[in-house]
């Protein structure tokens, strides 16, 4: 029977280098395309996910398995992300800002090798969703690239249930618009 | 909810699958297995070895010295060190021999006069030759106090070595540290204890006893289990640092941070802020305190 997350991490934490590549076998994907929309550059995209690893690399010593591990991973990566928007001078009450989105990923229009995907369906959503809200933005991914539940985004992102379920929904609406366009 | 059938989850999951770089999977990979790497503990071997060799050294350094100077354990006549000063310097009382040696209370009472004891009649300026002295240090201290003019002689003649079998007395160090500790009983009102035996350990917790009282603005509260508190209410303590100590050693971190910043320690505010966050990668650090430790640009 495979080994769940949890046990993977607390294998790692005592020394299991292995279970450390399961579990990053695991997760880098969504992770990686987590940050990767939820940033401006790749380049920032990709630090930022090294650093999310870096971190929980470090943390392992003191990995509880209170939640769900990909609860924790993504509360590093939301973590990781504030200090990002921070860094910008970038409030977090301003997340939610839909007149005024907060850093949006370059997306297609952005990066050239890109530029063809505008085009099609696909782009569309891509850009999008790099139109939302940071906060809603971040609430879609998490749900729809980690497969997080309602109440885990509301523990990763740091709020109620109620923002994390109105974020997504706003988050849907707005994107199920694009799609339907099509 | 996005169900798995819904169209805009079709049509997401039909984006582009992008993965890391190779490169970036094996740079953190590699991080991970160094990570976990058994490190290496020199001490492990070192101490053992260490010792042996101090012991190796010790023992070829005294046949050394035997063989160059055979009659060094028989008081040498005219030599640096005197019959009279040897002698009469008995500084160190070995623990072995304490036992035998405390069985009078007199010898309390000749310490209080004296803080060189000397078990013979050897010529000291303040030496009440106290025939049978407790040598165990933390007993016989209890209530002595010796003067200082007393405790010097004493400490100068702590580098001389003991006679084997004479009558111990107390340490010089021990003495000086009894005045001090019981200075300080004196101060905490608590019953006089001897801290300055570190094998004791009376007087170790003691000790613990008198430091604390000593610190009145310790809060006895801090080693107590504090009631769990709300994040709202760890940081809104923050108001009341000068009043109130913070329970959540994460926000008191980030107080010491802050305080960095308001002293202009920039550099050493954000290396601490750097390695607050490589501790503590899920802790969400509220707003009004981000604000007081943020990188200064």
């Amino acid at each position: 029977m495979e080994a769940s997350d949890e046990q993977l991490m607390l294998a790692y934490g005592s020394g299991d280098a292995a279970a450390f590549e399961t579990l990053y076998g695991r997760h880098k994907g969504p992770l990686y395309r987590f940050v990767l929309r939820s940033v401006k550059e790749r380049a920032q995209a990709e630090e930022i996910f090294q650093d999310v690893w870096m971190r929980a690399i470090e943390a392992r010593g003191r990995y509880e398995p209170k939640a769900k591990f990909s609860t924790w991973l993504y509360t590093i990566a939301h973590n990781r992300l504030v200090d990002h928007w921070r860094a910008k001078g970038l409030a977090l009450v301003t997340l939610d800002d839909e007149d005024d989105p907060i850093d949006p990923p370059a997306g297609p229009s952005a990066e050239p090798h890109r530029r063809a995907e505008a085009r099609e369906k696909v782009g569309r959503l891509l850009e999008a969703l790099a139109a939302l809200p940071a906060a809603q933005r971040e609430a879609f991914l998490l749900h729809e690239e980690s497969g997080l539940s309602i109440a885990e985004i509301a523990t990763v992102t740091g709020t109620g249930e109620e923002t994390a379920k109105s974020r997504l929904r706003y988050a849907m609406n707005k994107l199920r618009e694009v799609i339907d366009d099509d | 909810m996005i169900e798995g059938d819904d169209p805009l989850s079709r049509r997401y999951r039909a984006l582009p699958h992008e993965e890391p770089p190779a490169s970036l999977d094996a740079a953190i990979l590699a991080a991970a297995r160094r990570a976990a790497a058994p490190r290496r503990s020199p001490a492990r071997w070192a101490v053992p070895v260490s010792v042996a060799a101090v012991l190796a050294l010790a023992v070829g350094i005294t046949q050394h010295a035997l063989r160059e100077q055979p009659g060094i354990e028989v008081s040498p006549a005219g030599g640096e060190y005197s019959a009279p000063a040897y002698e009469s310097a008995p500084p160190a009382a070995p623990p072995a021999s304490a036992p035998e040696k405390r069985d009078t209370p007199a010898p309390a009472s000749a310490l209080e006069k004296s803080a060189t004891p000397a078990p013979t009649s050897a010529p000291k300026k303040s030496a009440t030759p106290s025939a049978a002295s407790a040598p165990q240090p933390a007993a016989s201290l209890d209530k002595v106090v010796p003067t200082e003019e007393q405790a010097a002689p004493a400490t100068m003649q702590r580098a001389q070595p003991k006679p084997l079998g004479d009558s111990s007395q107390p340490v010089p160090a021990p003495q000086l540290e009894a005045r001090q500790s019981a200075r300080r009983a004196d101060a905490a009102s608590s019953p006089p204890v001897a801290p300055a035996a570190p094998a004791s350990p009376h007087s170790e917790r003691s000790t613990e006893r008198l430091s604390q009282q000593a610190a009145p603005s310790a809060p006895a509260a801090a080693s107590a289990p504090m009631p769990p508190r709300t994040k709202r209410e760890a940081t809104g303590m923050m108001a009341n640092t000068a009043k109130e100590p913070i329970a959540d050693p994460r926000v008191r971190e980030l107080e010491r941070i802050a305080q960095l910043r308001r002293e202009g320690r920039h550099t050493e505010a954000d290396e601490a802020l750097a390695k607050f966050r490589r501790e503590n990668p899920d802790y969400r650090i509220p707003e009004p305190l981000w604000d007081r430790v943020k990188p200064r640009s």
